[in-house]
């Protein structure tokens, strides 16, 4: 790759959606309205598990009310990610009971007070240790339970979702154990977080034509959408048109409760013939959207006395809710990184994820990661304090490098910086002098800094197959439509696309127009996840621009009379013939004599990542293209008094193998580090039994202008070519480490081993009282 | 239903309201004005940011029945002449991910620098800190408030030390990676650099 070649991407390029965004002209789905539009809302369940019987009558008779529909009214109730459209058996607080659409939103607030719901309660269970005790009742009946060697038994009812299910087994473990000269084991726990995205769902769905249905939706993703109406309605895909509008963010979330609002709006608006409106409150948008998993981790470490480790073993253990739909995926990361960026001979790790009548998780940024590095990174931490050995050395003796064995097996053949990273951060952070500096400390005040060390698999790796479709098409004035198939919402991913494809194509980035994600002209590409928008996605955009500079070069060499050995050169909408600009001609030029000679005016690229064979019984093989590695300190003070935290500074280095944009890439950082901060020491969405009073952002609080500490960015790029231009993945990275890096410098503050997040004063005086004193 | 009459960007208008009747429903309800955002309803997220009699207030807790007489100014009346100053620095220094914050942040800063022109960092914090967002940790909309009033910002310092780069290519002569180079496989169906 030759870095200076570039001209486009590697720029800080404005974004291409920020004009409409600040000035408010950017329609996000609640700022349409049609025609005949109705207002609908659903009915939650108060109840964590029960029968309900719902009688819709006095809602129906509210003036202004125009339906109210009951799980008998969806032609299919189950969606086909588990989930309900609507039921009448509730199995957490959040299942919809019943979906009323009124004339203005007066009217529809009236109904859902209207609707009458009776509940008949049954047994719930709501914790993972309860709901894997013997006799638990049973939440779903696919439900499996543990056998005799603690793996998951098919033939055994019970609570784990079994194809969540994902051991990894490297070497041997007993052996690896057996070489140790000390094992230490530890448990940790994290808690159920919420996207809080300050877009709360939205969407709305009309009639089309004289059979087709019309979708606009705040989802993350472009097509399913359409794939929830389609299966709600029961008819076919092709008569269900989606298309994307402006999402104000999402981070993971905005899929599985985005299309089952999609659904119940379809089938309003089938009932009524009229486009159907569906807007959440906050309240709602808390209640019913997914969260973070809830991890339980055990560790048991064997290493030697010199700080080899040796052995590594643990459980991974999700609270899956009621219904779950990614833990089969995001499980088989959490499997990937369970044992962290360090090269171990001997690993046996078990990821599994357990039903209860709680809440939802689903997708959140991260995708496990911010969970298992934190279990990760503070049990290397206790391994080194029980050794006596500084955890730098421990990292030292143990991290990645070129060339080692993940614990998939998988050897690390492209730049592995992550050495040289942490010692980067060693010196610019003066860590090793504020540790020893900070532990003599004994005021009020204490400070406390912490490392952390990680790599990702980026993109979609081994968790799905990574494909993506791009259309570019050029009008006879030069200018040119470009059609992505994954989702901007937020992220800037439409920015970095239009700095791709200009840079592929040579048309000036002000010449390319981005469109939004239509099904019916853009194939189903995948969710936009993984962080695999710019690196994976991007390479589909990038073929459709170099298939659009072989036509403007094909018809420029004929312009131009050019000499079979003469090369034609492509910048800002103008080709010429390298070393002689005076023998030019302008892309505008050029498409109007393609136009009118009949030359292909427009490309559509696919593009499928390298295949990767991996053997799910064991967790072995190429588990991703390639890695992104991260280093990242934090600096705390923390107030033994009243147990307050401040974040001082954060250092955050990425290697992102090469930076299409900069400046979108310090945004991303700069943002997930302050939801990192969040995860690591005071957002926490509480469940008691099932209900949460964290029913809005008063009471589940996200950082505020106030709460930044300084960030200290650096960005390291190399040479890795599997992502498109050499770019990794960033948008995850940004916020994994953070939490983990604020626990172990609070853990350094208050010389109290961490194993809970988030570290709360209340969760930090609780420590500071036990007076069990660690290094 | 009480009728009252107030200006919007300078517009006048007298509607009849109803006693539930908040300006954040006026606003994006009968006035059509949807770059005023709703976020949590309870005054919390600062997205319904709007300039009442030019102080910045949530339009989700203002009801319309006091609206008396008052003027009001949305994202939408900022940018009647060509983009506020404020605007425009949002754009430059990348202040915008999502852009659901964004009216309410430009709102807030609006009224901030009206009355103070040249605040300091810590005065541009707490002038917004009732404006959550989620995407952009606030770094680089207070770089863009900061560049506006002239005043300093430690975002903006990161900004002029411009690209904060390393790489093997960029570093002269230090190679990163100590580990000497194992054989790279090409990668299949893609690569075309
Ligand atoms: S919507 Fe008004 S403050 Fe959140
Ligand atoms: S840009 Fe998304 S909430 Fe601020």
């Amino acid at each position: 790759m030759q870095q200076d070649s570039f001209h486009v991407v590697g720029s800080p390029t404005p974004r291409v959606d920020g004009y409409d965004k600040v000035t408010g002209r950017a329609l996000y789905t609640d700022d349409m309205s049609l025609p005949g539009m109705l207002y609908a809302g659903c009915v939650h369940s108060r109840q964590p598990h029960a029968i309900v019987e719902v009688d819709p009558t006095p809602a129906r008779s509210v003036p202004g009310v125009v339906a109210v529909l009951i799980e008998k009214d969806f032609p299919k109730p189950q969606s086909r990610y588990d989930w309900f459209y609507c039921t009448s058996h509730p199995r957490y607080r959040g299942d919809v009971l019943a979906v009323v659409a009124a004339e203005t939103p007066e009217a529809l607030e009236e109904g859902i007070a209207a609707v009458r719901v009776g509940y008949t309660k049954l047994p719930a269970v709501f914790t993972v240790a309860d709901a894997l005790s013997p006799g638990a009742p049973q939440v779903r009946a696919e439900g499996v339970a543990l056998g005799e060697d603690g793996v998951p038994d098919p033939e055994r009812p019970g609570n784990i979702f079994p194809a969540s299910y994902k051991p990894l087994r490297k070497g041997d473990l007993a052996a690896g154990f057996a070489q140790a000269d000390l094992i230490v084991e530890r448990t940790y726990d994290t808690p159920y977080v919420e996207h809080a995205y300050l877009e709360p769902e939205s969407v709305l769905v009309s009639p089309e034509g004289a059979d087709g249905v019309l979708i606009r939706a705040s989802s993350q993703q472009g097509h399913t959408p359409q794939d929830f109406v389609a299966d709600a309605l029961q008819i076919p895909m092709s008569r269900v048109r989606a298309v994307s509008t402006t999402v104000g963010g999402s981070f993971g979330s905005k899929l599985e409760l985005v299309g089952l609002m999609c659904g119940r709006a379809a089938v309003a608006m089938s009932a009524t013939g009229r486009p159907v409106k569906m807007t959440y409150a906050r309240e709602d948008s808390i209640l019913e959207s997914t969260k973070r998993h809830p991890f339980t981790t055990t560790v048991r470490i064997g290493a030697t006395a010199d700080g080899k480790i040796c052995a590594y073993q643990a459980s991974q253990v999700e609270n899956a809710g009621a219904y779950n739909n990614q833990a089969p995926w995001m499980n088989i990361r959490a499997r990937v990184h369970s044992a962290g960026p360090y090269d171990i001979a001997n690993i046996s790790t078990d990821t599994y994820a357990v039903y209860t009548n709680n809440t939802v998780p689903g997708a959140f940024r991260g995708y496990s990661s911010p969970q298992v590095i934190f279990a990760n990174e503070m049990a290397i931490d206790e391994l080194a304090d029980e050794l006596g050995i500084s955890v730098v050395e421990l990292k030292r003796k143990n991290l990645l490098r070129r060339g080692s064995i993940t614990a998939t097996g998988q050897q690390l053949v492209h730049e592995t910086l992550l050495v040289d990273m942490m010692e980067d951060i060693l010196r610019d952070t003066r860590y090793e002098e504020k540790r020893a500096a900070y532990a003599a400390e004994a005021g009020v005040w204490r400070h406390g800094i912490g490392l952390v060390t990680a790599y990702r698999g980026a993109a979609l790796g081994g968790e799905g197959v990574d494909a993506s479709g791009a259309m570019m098409t050029g009008m006879q004035d030069g200018s040119f439509v470009l059609r992505p198939s994954l989702m901007e919402f937020g992220q800037g991913l439409n920015t970095v696309y239009a700095q791709i494809a200009s840079e592929a194509s040579g048309v000036a980035l002000s010449d390319i127009r981005l469109e939004p994600v239509d099904t019916t002209v853009m194939a189903d590409s995948g969710l936009t996840v993984a962080s695999r928008g710019t690196a994976q996605g991007g390479q589909s955009v990038r073929m459709a621009g170099e298939a659009i500079r072989a036509m403007i070069e094909e018809t420029a060499r004929a312009m131009l009379d050019a000499a079979p050995d003469e090369r034609i050169e492509v910048r800002d909408s103008i080709a010429w013939i390298e070393g002689r600009p005076d023998r030019s001609v302008r892309v505008s030029d050029i498409w109007t004599m393609r136009r009118y000679t009949g030359r292909q005016l427009s490309t559509y690229q696919w593009y499928s990542a390298r295949p990767l064979v991996n053997d799910d019984a064991t967790g072995q093989g190429e588990a991703f293209q390639t890695y992104a590695y991260g280093v990242c300190v934090a600096e705390v003070s923390v107030n033994t008094h009243s147990g307050e935290v401040i974040v001082d500074e954060v250092s955050a280095y990425h290697d992102v193998g090469h930076a299409l944009n900069p400046a979108l890439i310090r945004g991303q950082i700069y943002g997930g580090i302050l939801m990192g901060m969040g995860f690591g020491l005071y957002e926490e969405y509480r469940l008691e039994q099932g209900r949460s009073f964290d029913d809005n952002l008063d009471a589940y609080l996200i950082a505020t202008a106030k709460d930044a500490p300084l960030v200290n960015i650096r960005l390291y790029e190399c040479d890795d070519p599997e992502g498109a231009y050499g770019a990794k993945s960033l948008a995850e990275n940004a916020t994994e480490m953070i939490g983990a890096a604020c626990a172990l410098a609070v853990k350094h503050a208050i010389k109290r081993p961490v194993r809970k997040i988030p570290l709360t004063p209340e969760y930090i005086l609780e420590l500071l009282a036990q007076g069990e004193a660690c290094v | 239903m009480i009728e009252v009459s107030f200006s919007v960007n300078g517009a006048a208008h007298t509607l009849r309201v109803g006693p539930g009747e908040r300006l954040i429903d006026v606003l994006r309800g009968r006035l059509g004005l949807t770059g005023t955002k709703e976020g949590c309803g309870i005054g919390v997220c600062g997205a319904c940011t709007v300039l009442v009699d030019g102080r910045a207030e949530n339009a989700c807790l203002v009801p319309a029945a006091s609206l008396e007489g008052a003027s009001v100014v949305t994202v939408e009346g900022l940018s009647t002449d060509g983009l506020d100053p404020l605007q425009q620095a949002f754009l430059d220094h990348h202040a915008i991910q999502c852009g659901f914050c964004t009216p309410g942040l430009v709102m807030s800063a609006r009224a901030l620098l009206d009355e103070n022109p040249e605040p300091t960092e810590e005065e541009i914090r707490t002038a917004i800190r009732g404006n959550l967002c989620r995407c952009t940790g606030y770094e680089q909309a207070i770089a863009a408030i900061a560049s506006v009033a002239g005043t300093g910002a430690r975002a903006l310092l990161d900004e002029q030390a411009g690209l904060i780069r390393s790489s093997a290519r960029l570093e002269a002569g230090v190679p990163f990676a100590r580990t000497p180079p194992t054989s790279t496989p090409a990668p299949e169906g893609g690569d075309a650099r």
